[in-house]
């Protein structure tokens, strides 16, 4: 049973809730963070869900490293002018420059990455528009619009999780233009812990065959 | 003594004239193709008119959409195709991204004709990936990496291509349409620029049909637009260009040019013969002839042509600005000589203007010589119209003026007032002109030489313009969009097209097999930069015959792929593509002959490539040379001993150019001996042809300095301003020096008897050339504004400065006391 409060929804310019802008206000705070997750791809073309752990550190504003599966299968690093997403099992690497308007699929991609931790109102909205904001049982539920039509060709809708009493991030769910949905389930928060700067600059093996990917829009 | 006369024939010698222009007039259609004015026999013009009967696509239509805010553009560029498409009539189809993307199982037919062309080993392969074990394994190996995956292009291909098959082995592979790819076909990288492409439903084969479609279209993508305007559409700014838009806008420019230029010029020339006569009813009766002659001409230019190209409607004002001369000397004799009747002045003035009209026809026919068949045709109508109206003014324009001199009188009246020579002229020798008044134009003459030298020493010759540019229409919104799409989509570098042509399929095929060693020795050799063939998507008879057995098998793997795909837990939805994939293979096994590809998405991206004819096949690819256009027209030549034919925009300037230059020599050389030997035959004298000749030669030269002053350049068209300014320029000379002559050296009244004529009929010359400078056609415009300082020169010079260069060498030995 719902016992939060349940706060206005629908107008993209409506004014955020005192959970949210709170929410925001612990963020300009955050300096680094890192978690273990559960990741949950409810996929269309498969007809049960799947599931995946793995671990995530974050530093401030933009850098971050996501390791999928343990072992890893799957890490993506973001230095903040580079994204690199590393298959240890195929030994490839794809490097991806960011700025400008180069990054096109993959901008977007990093922005779903990046979204569970804006700075400002006014980086939030830069970005998004606020669809909904709702609390239940002490966790809100933030429902973001892409503002850019390319994102939301990619990614249409984007729901972040924080919890109303520490305002840590629980989660965050992305759907997909045909309707599947990608869930990160975050557990074992730690807020600013000191992390080693190699996470955001991983040395690639010499064996690993390194590609940049046509990048278009 | 009775003056010989030259009578009127009879009215009769109209008829068949008349029957003439009936018929040219019923032939008489407008072209608006800038590649008909192209020289045929060119190569380069061969393969870019191949190219634009095959893959230019004539019912095209492209709009560009240009707006500050990404999503605004890309809802403005959705809303207009979705609001063109019901309209079935109009609309064959309207896209504004690509389109599998918009429908992404329409691709599964290309991707399985590519795999179709594989070489057998290639295709027999994917029998073992649709074994049972085999799939088994690959739905389990999709189902992992989906877990994990995080790029969203991997997610979607393992999505709806859990086995991999728009993954095309070989060159095929970049040629596949692919998962949210193929956007920069359509879109800036930022997406504040998108493109529509409309393809019209009816046939636009005539201009007329592509003016009303395109204005049955335009309120259409307004009212889309409108629709958005709670969402600021306002702000998108809407281009149009593609075939249908250039047609209409050169037809348009052709309607201004021959009523705007004409309009202008027979303005001006009622003007300058009211500020000379102050007598309506002859300047009436010329401006009626005038556009009797105008009229005739284009009919007769039907008869000989049937169509009149794009460049040749300029002839209008200029055979205006040249045919008024004839009347003008006529009605000047005849004030000039009251005692004589008509058929008298008839006489005394036709060999001159059969001269007059003989050069300039001869200028103009010349034309044909330079290697532009759309000038040519241009010289044939000015000589046409020029030849008609010597004989109209000849014959009929001084009797209604007149109607009491018809008859021929008695001996010569007297010369009227103000054109008689002065006192003492009647004898063979004048008093000498003042030094007062010859001080000013021998000033003048040098100043004229100074400054001209010290322009062409400061800042050099005028700079050669070699590209097509002077074939294009001039303020064209049309190019301008097209610009515009180069810029924003990164097409600056236009590359050049490899036209492959064959009897057959396998031909065209082996061909391109062929190139493909050759254009990689023209890279190594750095002739071109990169070059992109069509082979991934042409037809390979031979393995399509080899891969039917496979095809068949392959098509009748369905069930097993979807008892598979569901025990892995993949959803029906996963298998959309590959379903369609397996059908278009049961298609093709069970085909015979060539096995096309026919659903939307695969004639969207064969039609840019491929063109089929029943005995013929054509397949274009691109070569970039950078800015090494030597490499590339050596390359050319190359390929051309085999029939393929490399061609593009870059190539026609440089081509057409280097045909202009070397015809030049052909143009210029009989009119300068025309020149010289019109000169010799008047005067029979090197003193006189010398004066004529430096009349051309400081005009010339000042005409240099105005084009390098005013930064002009000589282009495909305007240099073929040097002979018509040769042609027309040393009239002036010839007339000024024969009046000296006449007049006995008496400057002022050579002046006052020819001197004020030529200054008319030179006026109506330059204001002919000077309406060009309005031309929607960026090439006559040029062209007209050098004829017209060319000529205006010519003028000026032969009738201010010459009559003292004259008694200078001539008359003061000659005709002073």
């Amino acid at each position: 049973m719902a016992l939060g409060a349940s706060v206005g929804i629908g107008a993209a310019q409506a004014p955020l809730s005192p959970p949210v802008q709170a929410w925001l206000a612990v963020q300009t705070n955050l300096q680094t963070w890192s978690a273990d997750f559960t990741q949950t791809r409810t996929l269309q073309s498969l007809t049960e869900p799947l599931t995946a752990t793995g671990h995530v550190w974050f530093a401030a504003p933009q850098r971050f490293r996501w390791e999928l599966g343990r072992p890893p299968e799957t890490i993506a690093v973001c230095s903040g002018t580079d994204l690199m997403l590393i298959y240890p099992r195929l030994k490839r690497v794809e490097r991806i420059p960011l700025g400008g308007n180069q990054s096109g699929p993959w901008g977007e991609a990093l922005t779903m990455l990046e979204a569970g931790f804006p700075r400002s109102e006014a980086a939030l909205r830069s970005r998004y528009d606020v669809q909904s904001q709702t609390v239940t049982n002490q966790l809100c539920k933030l429902v973001l619009v892409p503002k850019s039509a390319a994102a939301r060709r990619i990614m249409p809708r984007m729901e972040i999780d924080f919890d109303t009493k520490d305002y840590l991030l629980r989660g965050t769910e992305i759907q997909f233009a045909d309707g599947s949905t990608l869930r990160n389930d975050f557990e074992h928060i730690v807020l600013n812990p000191k992390l080693d700067e190699a996470l955001f600059s991983p040395q690639i093996p010499a064996e690993y065959k390194v590609v940049e990917p046509t990048v278009t829009r | 003594m009775t003056r010989p006369a030259l009578r009127h024939p009879g009215r009769w010698i109209w008829l068949p004239l008349l029957v003439l222009i009936v018929i040219g007039l019923l032939r008489l259609r407008f072209d608006a193709e800038v590649f008909d004015l192209l020289p045929a026999d060119l190569p380069v013009v061969e393969g870019l008119k191949l190219y634009q009967q095959h893959f230019a696509n004539p019912r095209e239509l492209i709009l560009t959409l240009q707006g500050s805010d990404p999503d605004q553009v890309e809802s403005a560029a959705r809303r207009i195709a979705e609001g063109l498409r019901p309209f079935t009539n109009l609309v064959a189809s309207a896209v504004w991204e690509p389109p599998w993307l918009e429908h992404p199982d329409e691709a599964a037919e290309l991707v399985a004709y590519l795999w179709f062309n594989q070489p057998p080993d290639a295709f027999k392969a994917l029998l073992h990936r649709f074994a049972a074990e085999q799939l088994a394994e690959e739905f389990t190996s999709a189902r992992r990496e989906l877990a994990t995956a995080l790029s969203p292009e991997q997610i979607g291909r393992l999505s709806y291509d859990p086995l991999g098959l728009t993954q095309l082995p070989g060159s095929a592979a970049g040629v596949a349409p692919s998962f949210g790819g193929g956007e920069q076909l359509f879109s800036s990288p930022r997406g504040a620029f998108r493109l529509v492409y409309v393809r019209a439903r009816p046939e636009l084969n005539s201009y007329r049909d592509c003016d009303n479609w395109l204005g049955r279209i335009k309120p259409l993508v307004r009212a889309a637009l409108a629709r958005q305007a709670g969402q600021s559409a306002s702000s998108v700014t809407i281009g149009y260009t593609g075939r249908p838009t250039f047609v209409s806008e050169v037809a348009a420019g052709m309607k201004h040019d021959i009523t705007t230029s004409v309009a202008g010029t027979a303005a001006v020339i009622a003007l300058l013969f009211w500020l000379a006569h102050r007598r309506v009813v002859p300047m009436l009766w010329l401006l009626t002839l005038l556009a009797i002659i105008l009229c005739s001409t284009l009919a007769l230019g039907g008869l000989i042509y049937g169509t009149i190209n794009v460049i040749s409607t300029g002839f209008a004002a200029i055979l205006l600005g040249l045919a008024v001369d004839y009347a003008v000397v006529h009605y000047q004799e005849a004030l000039a000589h009251p005692g004589l009747s008509v058929p008298q002045i008839r006489h005394a003035i036709a060999p001159s203007i059969f001269w007059a009209a003989t050069t300039t026809i001869s200028a103009f026919l010349l034309l044909h010589l330079g290697g532009l068949p759309g000038l040519g045709q241009l010289g044939t109508l000015v000589g046409l119209g020029v030849a008609l109206a010597a004989c109209i003014m000849i014959f009929e324009y001084l009797p209604p003026l007149f109607p009491d001199r018809k008859e021929p009188g008695g001996a010569e009246a007297p010369l009227a007032e103000g054109a008689r020579p002065a006192d003492g002229a009647a004898d063979r020798n004048v008093r000498a002109p003042g030094t007062r008044r010859m001080r000013p134009a021998l000033i003048f003459t040098a100043a004229l030489v100074a400054f001209s030298s010290v322009v062409l020493a400061c800042l050099g010759l005028p700079r050669v313009d070699p590209t097509a540019d002077a074939l294009r229409p001039q303020h064209s919104p049309a190019y301008a969009a097209l610009d515009q799409i180069e810029n924003q989509l990164g097409q600056a570098r236009r590359p050049a097209w490899l036209i492959v042509s064959g009897d057959t399929v396998g031909a065209v095929a082996e061909r391109l097999r062929e190139l493909q060693p050759a254009l990689s020795q023209a890279v190594s050799n750095h002739l071109i930069e990169s070059f992109t063939l069509s082979t991934p998507l042409w037809p390979r008879p031979e393995f399509q015959e080899a891969n039917r057995p496979t095809a068949r098998e392959l098509g009748n793997a369905g069930a097993l792929v979807g008892q598979v795909a569901r025990t892995n837990g993949f959803a029906p939805r996963s298998l959309v593509l590959t379903e369609r994939m397996l059908a278009t293979w049961r298609e093709a096994g069970a085909s015979q002959g060539v096995f096309w590809p026919t659903n939307p998405v695969s004639r969207w991206v064969l039609d840019k490539v491929v063109a089929r004819a029943p005995k013929s096949y054509v397949t274009i690819g691109l070569v970039d040379a950078g800015t090494n256009l030597a490499g590339l027209s050596t390359l050319a030549a190359e390929l051309r001993p085999r029939g393929l034919r490399l061609s593009g925009w870059q190539l026609l300037g440089n081509a057409i150019f280097t045909r202009v230059r070397a015809n030049m020599w052909r143009m210029i050389a009989p009119m300068l001996l025309l020149v010289l030997l019109s000169l010799w035959l008047a005067f029979r004298r090197m003193a006189e042809v010398a004066l004529g000749v430096a009349v051309l030669l400081l005009s010339g030269l000042c005409l240099l300095a105005v084009m390098r002053a005013a930064g002009w350049a000589w282009n495909l068209l305007d240099m073929m301003s040097v002979p018509l300014v040769l042609g027309t320029g040393v009239d002036y000379s010839l007339f000024t020096l024969l009046a000296l002559h006449r007049y006995h050296g008496d400057l002022a009244v050579a002046y006052k008897s020819v001197g004020r004529a030529l200054l008319l009929c030179g006026g109506t010359a330059v204001a002919a050339f000077a309406s060009l400078i309005w031309s929607s056609n960026a090439g006559m415009a040029s062209l007209g504004e050098v004829c017209a300082v060319g000529i205006g020169f010519n003028m000026l010079i032969a009738v201010f400065l010459l009559p003292t260069w004259w008694w200078k060498l001539v008359g003061v030995r000659q005709y002073s006391k």
